[in-house]
């Protein structure tokens, strides 16, 4: 059972309501949540501890914006799978968030499927 | 995904390696071949001496025989002795002639023949020797005496010797040419074990040949067979490039399109330049130089292997874009484009190109925006009506009759000849003003579904006075809006005229709307201009977070024929009183003012001077450096006029059209019409509008009406 | 399709018609709507009928100079009745064209009409307004009349 979680999955963002959700929405076999952040120093405080290897980073959030966290977690580990999930205030900044080194993006609200089908996506990727 | 490639490669090589094979076996066979025929030539060659030579024995045993007669009957022999000596001669070529031909047909190793050709040497050699010693002899043999010629010495050792010759010459004899037959019998086998050896070898090179023969044949239909299909296939995908509706391209590494897109692509992009040109050439002149960079950033995003291409599609920029088409006979021609674009792999995995496809998504958007503005309309006729519903019926009337008037004076306005550019913006100032009262009552009586439905008309007409050239074709949306404002009002004219059927004649609605309702309404059927501006400064202080208060003095003493022209100017000045006048309550504070502010609306009667009407607040003031900014950046001063203008002279400039001040354009105020439809109304009444203002302290203005109603007075009034 | 842009149309028919065929220009005045009274009749006009998704009538009204002066310019030198009836028939064929291009399906569009004399009225519903667009050409003066509900 253990050998099969493979994917270590971290949820920042700074709702607990959507961190919450994200995490009841996951039912991914392989993928096993790590850690919870509320914002990106806290994320990269957790990174350190639980190494994971997947992402759902928020953009907007406190301390540490998600783009700024998405870079540092990118230059910490190059092959880190990163999901933006974001309320879509305007396209270029997850475009810029994507050039940073994220792999896709999930545009808030999102119904529990699209979590799952896009965090499929990124495993297979 | 390697190893089909390599497939591909030994295919293509297949026939190659066939043919080559092929053909070195044909060169070994024929080799070959050749050197059985030559052997066969030999061994045949061999045969033929051997058989010659068998006759040999019996022509030494007549030469002999005709030698010994010769000596008996004392004749000549020296021809014999020639001939034995030739044919043993002969005969000795003829072996070496044989051993060289054995060696040539691959014979000399062979054991049987060497056996056989060593029996043939040791007969001849025992028989030879004894040829020698007879046709060695020289000389003559006889020796004339009288009694007839005898044998001499000479004579008498040939007779020995060639009596032992023919002594000898039947046994020698027997073996030559039993070793001769021998080796006649050898070669006939060797020639027959040649000849069908080299038959063999042609028949197989005759076999291999037809093969490689086939093969190729094989070949070239299986290659022709490829091409034929080939060549369909790009039939095909012709016909479906020439289909297709939506737009497929293929990009490069350097984002330039390939030489393969679909004839829809040039339909919907309206351009014959695609072919090698980059994308962002293509998009630049299509969509605003933002959209642009945001584009070319989120396409270069589909060749970082990280980013997930199915995860991206929300913030594709490109997706539902509005752009502008230069239409053949001038202006522009707006539609609504769909790009969206997939990595294409090669065989290796590699991302070599990126497919665009682009479709026109006009019509969809269309009729989704149609659907949500029969949503906004349906809502907007329900605010309609709960706001109608608060205004007494015969006030609504009223304001039906003028607005409809002033929608008239528009049409008129545009219905006057003038085809010149100057024509048409005095003619679209004129509009505009008309346009700009009608929304400033609405906004008065608080009916702000009208107010912002007049406000779409009002933002046509400023979005055609920004343009730098406008001609008259530019006016059929604003006569569109025209009539459907007329409609809109004409619609409002009949709730109205229903409305104050149902009223009880000088009371209110309360008795078909709810009482909360009621309580708001007031109570006459027209409202005192009092009441009007009270409405106007409480709603516009509110919206702009202003604390105000309102005073009003000899309003009602207002003669009948400026009432209306009164109304129109003190809604617009307490308005612009309030919104750039007044400070903001902290600001007031700040300066040590009482937080809330006054605004003093008032009329007097200056007896054979005429009338005063008179707006003033003590805000801050006109500022008259911003006056003159805004003066200069609107072109309306120039530079060097701005330089020598007194401040009276700059306050003036306020009164001008296209003057605002305001940064944004809002329903209340900043649309810079206001104050030049007031000092248009003043002048037309035949008064004067004078202007007092301290930095801080107060603005004042001051409007001059003569006591007698002048024509255009009565004009506007009408 | 909006009425702004079925109502561009039209104007744009008229105006590529003097481009091309008269190989003059003309100018488009300021739109306005006919309030009160029909809109004036010149002597020839050529109307095309619409009905479907709108309904109402479209017609290119002109004097009969402005006509004979078209008909020069087009190296025609037959002034009678039956060419100028013919010229302005030629015009409303053409809002009927362009019509037909832009409009698709929705439309039913009739074959154009021609009527003389300017004491005539053109019937249209009682609830639209018509809205008139003046075209000046030389010294002349002719309108496009766009009445659709």
């Amino acid at each position: 059972m253990n050998a099969a979680r493979q994917h270590r999955l971290l949820i920042v963002d700074d709702s607990n309501i959507m961190r919450r959700k994200i995490e009841r929405s996951q039912d991914i076999p392989q993928v096993e949540i790590v850690g919870l952040a509320g914002n990106g120093l806290e994320a990269l405080a957790l990174h350190e501890q639980t190494r994971p290897t997947l992402v759902t980073m928020d953009l907007t959030m406190p301390e540490m914006d998600g783009i700024e966290c998405v870079e540092q977690l990118v230059g910490r580990d190059p092959d880190i799978r990163i999901l933006v999930i974001s309320a879509l205030a305007d396209k270029a900044t997850a475009i810029e968030a994507l050039e940073k080194g994220a792999s896709g993006f999930l545009c808030k609200p999102f119904t529990e499927r699209q979590v799952n089908d896009a965090l499929v996506k990124l495993i297979e990727n | 995904m390697k190893r089909r490639r390599h497939d591909f490669d030994l295919a293509q090589l297949l026939p190659v390696v066939v043919a080559t094979t092929f053909a070195a076996v044909l060169t070994l066979l024929l080799t070959l071949g050749i050197q059985r025929a030559s052997q066969l030539q030999s061994a045949s060659s061999a045969l033929q001496l051997a058989s010659e030579l068998r006759s040999l024995p019996q022509y030494f045993g007549t030469e002999l025989t005709l030698v010994q007669r010769g000596l008996e009957s004392r004749t000549f022999i020296g021809e014999p002795l020639a001939d034995i000596a030739a044919a043993r001669e002969g005969f000795d070529k003829a072996l070496e002639r044989i051993d060289t031909d054995l060696i040539g047909a691959g014979l000399g190793g062979t054991v049987e023949i060497q056996r056989v050709r060593g029996a043939l040497d040791a007969a001849w050699a025992r028989f030879s020797p004894l040829l020698v010693a007879v046709d060695s002899h020289k000389g003559t043999p006889y020796s004339d005496t009288l009694s007839g010629s005898r044998l001499n010495s000479t004579g008498r050792a040939l007779k020995s010797d060639v009596d032992a010759a023919l002594a000898a010459q039947d046994e020698s004899m027997r073996d030559v040419g039993g070793a001769l037959k021998d080796l006649a019998t050898g070669l006939q086998d060797a020639v027959g074990d040649r000849g069908g050896s080299l038959r063999s070898f042609l028949m197989i090179g005759a076999a291999v040949s037809g093969l490689l023969l086939a093969l190729m044949l094989y070949f070239a239909l299986r290659s022709r067979r490829a091409a034929d299909d080939a060549r369909r296939a790009e039939r095909q995908v012709a016909d479906i490039l020439g289909t297709v509706r939506e737009g497929l391209f293929l990009l490069d590494r350097n984002l330039s399109l390939g030489h393969v897109y679909s004839a829809s692509l040039t339909r919907i992009l309206h351009t014959e330049q695609v072919r090698d040109t980059s994308f962002e050439d293509l998009l630049r002149p299509l969509v605003p130089a933002k959209t642009l960079a945001t584009a070319m950033k989120f396409v270069n995003l589909l060749w970082k292997e990280k980013v997930h291409e199915d995860l991206i599609d929300t913030v594709n920029p490109l997706n539902q874009i509005e752009v502008q088409f230069a239409k053949s006979g001038g202006g522009t021609d707006s539609r609504h484009l769909s790009f969206a674009f997939k990595r294409v792999k090669n065989a290796g995995g590699q991302g070599e190109h990126l497919l665009g496809i682009v479709t026109d998504v006009t019509d969809r958007v269309q009729i989704s925006r149609e659907l949500e503005q029969s949503k906004a309309e349906n809502q907007a006729q329900l605010d309609l009506v709960m706001q109608l519903l608060q205004v007494p019926g015969a006030q609504l009337q009223s304001f039906v009759r003028d607005s409809d008037m002033a929608l008239r004076k528009c049409n008129a306005i545009l219905k006057q000849p003038g085809r010149e550019e100057s024509e048409l913006r005095s003619k679209l100032n004129g509009v505009f003003r008309e346009v700009h009262t009608i929304k400033g009552e609405a906004g008065a009586m608080a009916l702000t579904a009208i107010a912002s439905r007049v406000h779409q008309l009002e933002e046509s007409l400023v979005a055609l006075r920004d343009r730098a050239r406008i001609d008259g074709n530019d006016f059929i949306p604003i006569v569109v809006k025209l009539d459907e404002l007329m409609s809109y009002l004409g619609g409002v004219g009949q709730f109205a005229d229903r409305l104050s059927e149902v009223q009880p004649k000088g009371d209110t609605m309360k008795s078909v709307v709810p009482p909360l309702l009621a309580n708001q309404m007031l109570a006459a059927d027209t409202p005192s201009l009092e009441q009007v501006l009270a409405k106007v400064v409480k709603e516009t202080a509110s919206a702009h977070g202003k604390r105000v208060a309102l005073q009003c003095r000899g309003l009602e003493a207002i003669p009948a024929p400026y009432r209306k022209a009164a109304r129109d100017i003190t809604i617009h000045m307490a308005r612009n009183a309030v919104v750039h006048g007044i400070e903001t309550p902290d600001n007031r504070a700040s300066a040590s003012k009482s937080e809330t502010a006054a605004v003093r609306v008032s009329f007097d009667d200056a007896g054979a001077e005429g009338y005063v009407l008179t707006v003033e607040d003590d805000g801050q003031g006109l500022p008259y450096e911003r006056i003159l900014d805004a003066a200069l950046r609107k072109g309306l001063v120039s530079p060097a006029d701005a330089a020598r203008m007194e401040r009276p002279a700059v306050y003036g400039l306020i009164f001008r059209a296209g003057f605002s001040t305001a940064e944004t354009v809002t329903e209340h105020a900043g649309r810079g019409v206001g104050l030049d439809a007031v000092s248009q109304t003043v002048r037309d009444l035949g008064g004067s509008i004078g202007i007092a203002t301290s930095d801080g302290k107060f603005t004042r203005f001051r409007m001059k009406l003569p006591q007698a109603v002048s024509q255009a007075g009565a004009a506007h009034v009408a | 399709m909006s009425l702004q842009s079925e109502i561009g149309t039209f104007v744009a028919a008229v105006l590529n018609y003097f481009d091309t065929a008269v190989q003059q220009p003309a100018v488009v005045g300021t739109p306005y709507l006919a309030l009160g009274k029909a809109p004036e009749v010149f002597d020839y006009t050529g109307m095309i009928r619409i009905s479907g998704k709108r309904k109402g009538v479209v017609y290119f009204t002109a004097p009969k100079g402005m006509l004979s002066v078209m008909l020069m310019r087009m190296q025609e030198t037959d002034m009678s009745d039956a060419n100028l009836r013919d010229l302005v028939g030629e015009v409303a064929n053409t809002l009927s064209g362009n019509a037909r291009k832009d409009f698709g399906r929705n439309f039913i569009i009739s074959t154009p009409s021609v009527v003389a004399g300017s004491s005539t009225t053109i019937g249209y519903s009682p609830d639209t307004r018509p809205i008139v667009v003046p075209i000046d050409w030389r010294a002349y003066h002719a309108n496009l009349v766009v009445c659709l509900n």
